[in-house]
């Protein structure tokens, strides 16, 4: 059993290559783009090493993923931990990718595993451009192109729609921030100071150790950046205990002052928010190694002149 | 000499000259010598067989003494050797020449997005895979072993026929020592056949090398 990078994106290929033999309307449509989709997050999870394949429940499968034989079929995780996977390998899959794929991957569990017909009638405009997205940075995070994966008439109509959906949120984005950034401006003086006054401890209340203070693109004022641990780096001894760094990939912003709301990455990356940020945090190495002691052990006894 | 050896292949897909030195330090000035099968020799010596005597899975089984279709060498690797190095031992000349067709360089660029793409599946005896005829760099290219993985829609096999029709191609004489060094990327390589009275007489010897090009791409 194959789980090499190169063997899984050949498979993804063919099964988008029987997707396009059909029409758009065609239930087989959306299903073998589906399986297309489960390969090519595969190939691009084994492009680390297609150990990250294995299931770590039983070392066959570990050892058949290093090229060892293995004395029972290998198995590898469900397809719901390979995307999880890719959120940490791949930079660029962010949260909302995944939910978007691991939808689809239930859709299809329920076309093949049940009575139901989740692709009859599933018009390809309600995902097929977020799959080429998604398909887009899967492929070339194995190397390969979008003409590759589809053939050049396919790929260039699918960036045609990749590029249709980064232009709808552009759109959107700017709409966002000047509808705020009006209704902030048309407020009378004394509002405007009252809400800054406001801010502070709903600032205070909101904020949490994965989030940052950022300039709100509407109103100029303070709004919060909510954001998740991408990676936490080696912790570091220092004088004041042991430091670690946690790197933040922002995933939300809400200003408190105006009220704008960014909700996703994508909304973040067209108004340029999007940013890694690193947090650190000191800890005692006492806590930070689950050291318990009695200090009262290391004493002398008090010291008396009797 | 290796210079004089890649200047020549790159202008005509291959180089043709005389050469007694040994074959092993030719080939290993390429790249990596690997073998044509798992297990076998890095050396092969090439006789014209009858089916019987051949190996069971080999074009001297499906054609014997015949003509070899057109082909890469290694088409059942999963990375395509680069060089093929056939050289003649034996002592008379062979009338049953190799013909060398310069494939890829006659492809337009719509012909080679097609075989770029296509999905293939490739039987090597042991495993399956898919690829495509024109894998990157590489040319893969053996319609004994390989079937269009999409057999209602394929194009690629009639702009094979086509391009095969059309190509540059030369007709390579065997003599003693003639040492031919092959673009195996580019350049698919066939065997001809002889009249049964040539047959008779017929003493053809060829050493083999297959070469890994030392750069691997994985």
């Amino acid at each position: 059993m194959s789980w090499k990078s190169e063997d899984l994106w050949q498979k993804a290929r063919l099964y988008f290559c029987r997707a396009y033999a059909v029409t758009r309307e065609d239930p087989l449509f959306p299903l073998w783009s589906s399986l297309a989709l489960e390969m090519l997050a595969r190939a691009s999870v084994a492009k680390i090493h297609p150990v990250l394949l294995a299931d770590p429940q039983q070392g066959e499968n570990i050892l058949h993923a290093c090229g060892f034989p293995s004395p029972t079929a290998p198995k590898s995780v469900p397809v719901k931990t390979v995307f999880h996977r890719l959120k940490v390998v791949l930079p660029g899959f962010t949260e909302d990718d995944f939910k978007f794929c691991t939808a689809l991957m239930e859709m299809r569990n329920a076309e093949l595993h049940s009575g139901d017909l989740p692709f009859d009638k599933y018009p390809a405009v309600k995902w097929f451009p977020q799959l080429c997205c998604v398909a887009k940075m899967l492929t070339e995070f194995c190397g390969k192109s979008l003409v590759d994966l589809l053939g050049a008439d396919e790929a260039r109509a699918a960036e045609e729609m990749i590029k249709g959906i980064k232009e709808k949120l552009h759109g959107e984005v700017a709409r966002m921030v000047k509808v705020s950034g009006d209704a902030y401006k048309a407020l009378p003086p004394e509002e405007k100071a009252a809400r800054a006054k406001e801010a502070i401890p709903r600032f205070i209340e909101a904020m949490d150790w994965k989030s940052k203070r950022c300039k709100c693109p509407s109103c100029g004022e303070s709004g919060i950046l909510h954001g998740e641990v991408v990676k936490t780096l080696e912790a570091k001894a220092t004088k004041d205990g042991i430091e670690e760094q946690s790197v933040i990939m922002p995933r939300s912003f809400k200003c408190i002052v105006c009220g704008l709301t960014l909700p996703t990455v994508q909304h973040l990356l067209i108004a340029n928010m999007a940013d890694h940020f690193t947090v650190g945090t000191i800890a005692d190495p006492k806590d930070y190694y689950g050291i318990e002691f009695d200090p009262s052990d290391y004493y002398e006894e008090d010291y008396g002149n009797d | 000499m290796k210079e004089a050896i890649q200047e020549a292949i790159g202008n005509d897909g291959w180089w043709i000259g005389k050469y007694t030195g040994p074959l092993m330090q030719l080939a290993q000035l390429l790249g990596e010598p690997v073998p044509a099968r798992i297990d076998g020799p890095l050396l092969d010596k090439l006789v014209v067989r009858q089916p019987s005597e051949a190996h069971r899975n080999s074009l001297s089984s499906r054609y014997g003494t015949g003509a070899f279709p057109l082909h890469t060498d290694g088409a059942h690797h999963a990375v395509v050797p680069k060089y093929v190095i056939l050289r003649m031992t034996s002592e008379r000349e062979s009338s049953r020449g190799t013909v060398l067709m310069d494939f890829r360089n006659s492809l337009d660029p719509h012909q080679a997005g097609v075989l770029s793409h296509e999905p293939w599946i490739v039987r090597t005896g042991r495993r399956a895979f898919l690829s495509s005829i024109l894998d990157g760099k590489s040319l893969r290219f053996d319609f004994d072993i390989m079937v269009p993985a999409l057999p209602g829609s394929a194009r690629a096999p009639g702009i094979v026929r086509a391009v095969a029709a059309s190509a540059r191609s030369t007709v390579l004489k065997w003599t003693q020592h003639l040492t031919v060094i092959i673009d195996n990327h580019r350049v698919v390589h066939g065997r001809e056949s002889v009249t049964p009275e040539l047959l008779e007489t017929e003493e053809r010897q060829l050493e083999r090398i297959l070469v890994r090009e030392d750069e691997l791409e994985i």
